[in-house]
């Protein structure tokens, strides 16, 4: 093999990793799917599980028109320097001039996002990138379901999938980000950047949005609204672990002529250690969640993922031990904090504060206790305790609750938040799309009836001659 | 410090164990213990965790119930034998008050299955409104 056949195979290599990385990643979203459509009731099956298909649109392409920019422009700003697009001068320093060559092929217009022989890394990393994306609008899809209207959730995956977490990313997962450059953040997993971002996000839009009907009594206690198929959420579950060794394998970076695994710090990393942790965390964090909810099916499961992204951040460093002691603690809490927010009066109909937001905030921090004193690089603070927790809190209230509480606080303004009533009563899957999702089960007589309306009419319309429609 | 290196060139270009505590055997090994009981708690916790049963009667109760009504029915029917031995002049008395004892049967044992049961189902319902509360 010549020089150039070996040189290409490297590239080859890279590509088809971060590629294949992204398809697996997708099985997060046939998780999310199912883990959403098992949590609702019966009426709102299918409306829950579009509105969370419709985010792969949104967040997809609001991500091409500028999320994949922001990624790239955000980092200097607004300590280190300004947004870097098309009216920055490359010359200003060497810092401008390094990320320019990013930033310059992140425009939607840019060449690099096109078939182009020239470049064969830009596009797999958009295509990483947009799915990470994607997974952190999912977050917000399942907290919200049985009342929000399709249209709010949509502007607000756009607000979150691609532009909050983004500048997150931007800033702390990153090597140009000042979270890295001037504290020492390292969130390898992305515990606060994703899961503390979108678990926050989430809960500003909660106190908006507010409870489903009937699920607090008239004294303000919670009760309980069943899933209809929990072995449906299960499977969900399951996906979803698929998709997060995926999302972990992708957080490492392999280019063209490195001759060792980093991590998007720059700092040394194995896969081989991704594929253990990742493992170790699952187990503890199932069993943590399924002793302290008691062996409740829901939680239990949800365990696997709290595990998981409470030692997301620091897993390229922990020792296994480390990892099973945190992913055990965090899954523990979990449940205790899903059902204080519950009592609280939000209405988080899938744990999704307990799980993504609290459980990110704790990994993100946790970094700042088991993983201290690391030098990533001259000039970078070591990490530590304050390199974690002002970054941290800066992801969670700036880029999370803020600005979720912020925009459903307008959308309620406008009355585009949250369904009327009657249709919240109906099911919003005769509302919403004029369908149920089991058709041969009539589960009561108003969706029965409704429903016979439709198929009637829909029948009379299909019967009925159209002009120029030959017989 | 939980990083077993002191500068980035040492971090950098580490070749081997790079993991938190590395420099720490004793933290690892109280770590790993941790890690153990743990293990151990979810495996006893898997047998005493049961959210959606009434807890277990004790052994030793139901083993002393088992006993008690099987020497009720074993004097039940000593009893009887004895009685169809030493008293055949009383037979058609007996007879009667033998058939009223076969249809009375039934409906007691109905009886106690259904009130068992209803126990059994009022004692699940008030444990799940106890458990989302």
């Amino acid at each position: 093999m010549n020089a150039e056949a070996q040189e290409f195979l490297g590239t080859f290599i890279s590509e088809s990793y971060y590629f294949y990385a992204s398809v697996f990643m997708l099985l997060i979203h046939a998780g999310f799917l199912a883990y959403e459509g098992g949590a609702s009731r019966t009426k709102n099956v299918l409306a829950t599980m579009v509105k969370n298909l419709l985010t792969l649109s949104s967040v997809g392409l609001a991500f091409f028109f500028f999320g994949w920019w922001v990624y790239n422009a955000f980092p200097l700003f607004p300590v280190s320097g300004g947004i870097l697009g098309p009216w920055t001068n490359p010359a200003t320093n060497e810092t401008v001039k390094a990320a320019m060559t990013v930033v310059e092929t992140s425009y939607p217009w840019s060449p690099a996002l096109a078939p182009n022989t020239a470049d064969h890394l830009t596009g797999v990393f958009f295509f990483a990138f947009a799915l990470f994306a994607m997974t952190t609008a999912s977050i917000l899809s399942g907290a919200l379901i049985e009342r929000v209207k399709i249209g709010a959730y949509i502007i607000m995956s756009i607000v979150l999938g691609s532009f909050t977490w983004v500048v997150a990313a931007a800033w702390g997962w990153n090597p140009f980000g000042w979270f890295y450059t001037a504290f020492g953040y390292h969130d390898f997993g992305c515990s606060a950047v994703v899961h503390g971002v979108s678990g926050f996000f989430t809960l500003g839009v909660l106190l908006n949005l507010g409870p489903r009907i009937g699920k607090y009594d008239e004294r303000g206690n919670p009760r309980p609204i069943l899933p209809h198929n929990l072995p449906l959420t299960m499977v969900g579950l399951m996906l979803i672990f698929v998709g997060f060794y995926a999302f972990l394998a992708a957080c490492l970076i392999f280019l063209p002529g490195y001759t060792r695994e980093t991590t998007i710090y720059g700092t040394p990393m194995t896969l081989a250690s991704i594929g253990v942790n990742t493992t170790l965390a699952l187990a503890a964090g199932i069993i943590g969640a399924y002793i302290s909810s008691k062996a409740d099916p829901f939680f239990t499961i949800s365990g696997g993922l709290a595990g998981i992204i409470s030692v997301g951040a620091g897993m390229d460093l922990y020792h296994p031990t480390v990892v099973i002691v945190l992913a055990f603690f965090g899954a523990f809490l979990m449940p205790k904090v899903a059902l204080f927010i519950e009592k609280l009066g939000i209405d988080d109909a899938v744990g999704a504060f307990g799980v993504h937001g609290f459980c990110g905030l704790l990994g993100s921090l946790a970094v700042g206790v088991l993983a201290t004193g690391y030098p990533q690089g001259e000039g970078v603070p070591v990490t530590g305790f304050i390199g974690q927790l002002i970054p941290t809190l800066i992801c969670v209230i700036v880029l999370g609750f803020i600005p979720g509480y912020a925009t459903s606080w307008l959308l309620k303004k406008l009355r585009l938040l949250r369904v009327p009533r009657d249709e919240e009563i109906a099911g919003l899957d005769i509302a919403d799309l004029g369908v149920e999702g089991y058709p041969e089960y009539s589960m009561n007589w108003a969706t029965a009836t409704v429903t016979a309306q439709n198929r009637a009419e829909a029948v009379t319309g299909r019967l009925e001659p159209h002009p120029g429609m030959q017989e | 410090m939980s990083s077993p290196f002191s500068n980035p060139k040492e971090f950098l270009e580490a070749e081997g164990p790079i993991y938190t505590f590395g420099n720490n055997p004793l933290m690892i090994t109280f770590l790993l213990i941790v890690s153990g009981i743990l293990f151990l708690w979810f495996i006893y916790a898997s047998y005493k965790i049961k959210s959606g049963k009434p807890p277990a009667k004790n052994p030793v109760a139901l083993s002393l119930l088992i006993v008690a009504s099987a020497f009720s029915l074993a004097g039940g029917v000593y009893n009887s034998t004895v009685d169809k031995i030493h008293q055949p002049i009383k037979r058609e008395s007996r007879v009667i008050s033998s058939k009223q004892q076969q249809w009375q049967l039934p409906i007691t044992l109905i009886g106690m299955v259904a009130s068992g049961s209803w126990l059994q189902r009022h004692s699940q319902k008030r444990q799940r409104k106890r458990k989302y509360q």
